[in-house]
């Protein structure tokens, strides 16, 4: 499905014109649609790239964004062909004390902290030393009418479904309510692609697993609370 | 990366509050949208390990308590002079050295409890030198119209998207959706179980 077709779909379902919305603007849409594929690459970690990694001399401490712009999180990490395994830093401490400033030809860990830090160990003693990077990656954001989202095919109808609640959410109360179950479907078909890819990164020992989403606690925002609606209006009675 | 929190707000938040521009909004104001961001940020960065970072602080002889960088929420590990230390409390150290806070010699220990905006060593350095922290904070400059860009995963936008419309539809108003606000709240806690799940616990 290319953007468009998924733009059509939502706006179909909410009973909008295709090209001239009342209700929502066309950027209001897109965005929507977008965040579907964002928040579905962040629950599943679908998307991997891998890259060259440049490392520096006597450098132990790198801000992989400044090379990496998509980056997710680590899911292996090789150097001179070799897999180098993930580290704690209390590990390395553990490990040698001098971790710091052993430089080595290839690295033997790496580690991160947080969305920003990647550390290794040893140290590169001269320029020109590499890492084989694969991450997971967020997608491109869509802007064309063409643009095809990142995400398996067969989960394409999930961002309409997506999208569809995100732009009911503006409405609120009962109109919002409506939405809900997409967003449950939405969640089933992060549930089944997360399944799926949980089950290949543990076949390929990647470092970094899909969240478990059955351990996260969603049911909470798949159902609004009654007393929180706003009250019907009284109508006056007919005797 | 960075995402730009203003060109969240024009383009997502702005419109699902009913208005076309932050001058049209009614209810809110375009600081107060900002102010919840910056809110969520913190409030993600304290309850996970989202925001770490390196800073050097440099030591001189015998130096007791260091001021951290702005931001930091907790010390996570510390070098002196590239030498990993161990962490120790002050209970400790005070048993181990009556005149702990005295000795000087090679740092051997940080102390994690010596303050909230400070760390010092055990023993004080002997020779000046870098004492190395590694920090879990939240960006040092508030989210703000003069300061939109945050450094992190673009799905993270989502996660302040959720944040202000909701905090923007919990308040008191003609505008105020209170069912909205509580699954906006429920939407941030999601992401900040994902947050922790891929990234670790925070404090």
């Amino acid at each position: 499905m290319t953007f468009a077709i998924i733009r059509s779909l939502v706006l179909q379902r909410l009973d909008e014109n295709t090209s001239a919305p009342e209700s929502w603007t066309l950027a209001e849409v897109n965005a929507a649609i977008n965040e579907a594929q964002m928040f579905l690459v962040l629950l599943t970690l679908c998307l991997e790239n891998k890259v060259t990694f440049n490392l520096a001399a006597n450098t132990v401490f790198y801000d992989p964004f400044a090379q990496v712009s998509d980056w997710i999180v680590p899911l292996r990490v090789r150097s001179a062909n070799v897999k180098v395994r993930p580290a704690k830093m209390a590990e390395l401490d553990a490990l040698s004390s001098t971790w710091r400033t052993e430089t080595a030809p290839a690295v033997k860990r790496y580690g991160t902290r947080g969305f920003a830090l990647l550390y290794t160990y040893p140290v590169p003693s001269g320029s020109g030393q590499t890492l084989e990077l694969t991450y997971a990656q967020s997608p491109a954001v869509m802007v064309n009418d063409g643009d095809v989202p990142q995400i398996p095919e067969q989960h394409h109808p999930a961002l309409a479904d997506y999208g569809i609640y995100r732009l009911r959410q503006k409405l609120g109360g009962s109109e919002f309510q409506k939405g809900l179950p997409l967003f449950a479907s939405f969640i089933e078909s992060a549930k089944q692609l997360g399944a799926f890819v949980r089950a290949r990164s543990l076949d390929q020992r990647y470092d970094t697993l899909p969240v478990e989403l059955a351990k996260l606690d969603i049911s909470r925002a798949l159902k609004i609370r009654k007393d929180l609606l706003p009250a019907k209006q009284e109508t006056p009675s007919v005797d | 990366v960075s995402i730009d929190v203003s060109a969240l707000l024009a383009n997502e938040v702005i419109p699902a509050l009913n208005a076309a521009t932050a001058a049209d909004l009614v209810f809110w104001t375009a600081a107060e949208l900002y102010q919840f961001a910056d809110d969520a940020v913190k409030e993600a960065a304290r309850r996970s390990l989202i925001f770490v970072s390196v800073a050097p602080l440099a030591l001189a002889i015998g130096a007791g308590d260091t001021a951290l960088p702005a931001g930091t929420v907790a010390v996570l590990a510390a070098a002196f002079a590239n030498l990993p230390l161990r962490a120790a409390t002050v209970a400790e150290i005070e048993a181990l050295d009556d005149n702990w806070e005295q000795t000087t010699g090679p740092p051997a220990k940080w102390l994690e409890d010596a303050g909230i905006t400070v760390v010092r060593t055990y023993p004080a350095p002997s020779v000046a030198g870098t004492l190395s922290v590694v920090l879990q904070g939240f960006p040092s400059a508030p989210i703000s119209a003069g300061n939109t860009a945050i450094e992190a995963p673009a799905p993270f936008a989502g996660y302040l998207l959720q944040a202000m419309l909701g905090r923007a539809r919990g308040k008191q108003s003609d505008a105020m959706m209170p069912e909205i606000a509580d699954h906006c709240a429920q939407r941030e806690g999601i992401y900040r179980q994902i947050f922790t799940q891929y990234w670790g616990a925070g404090e």
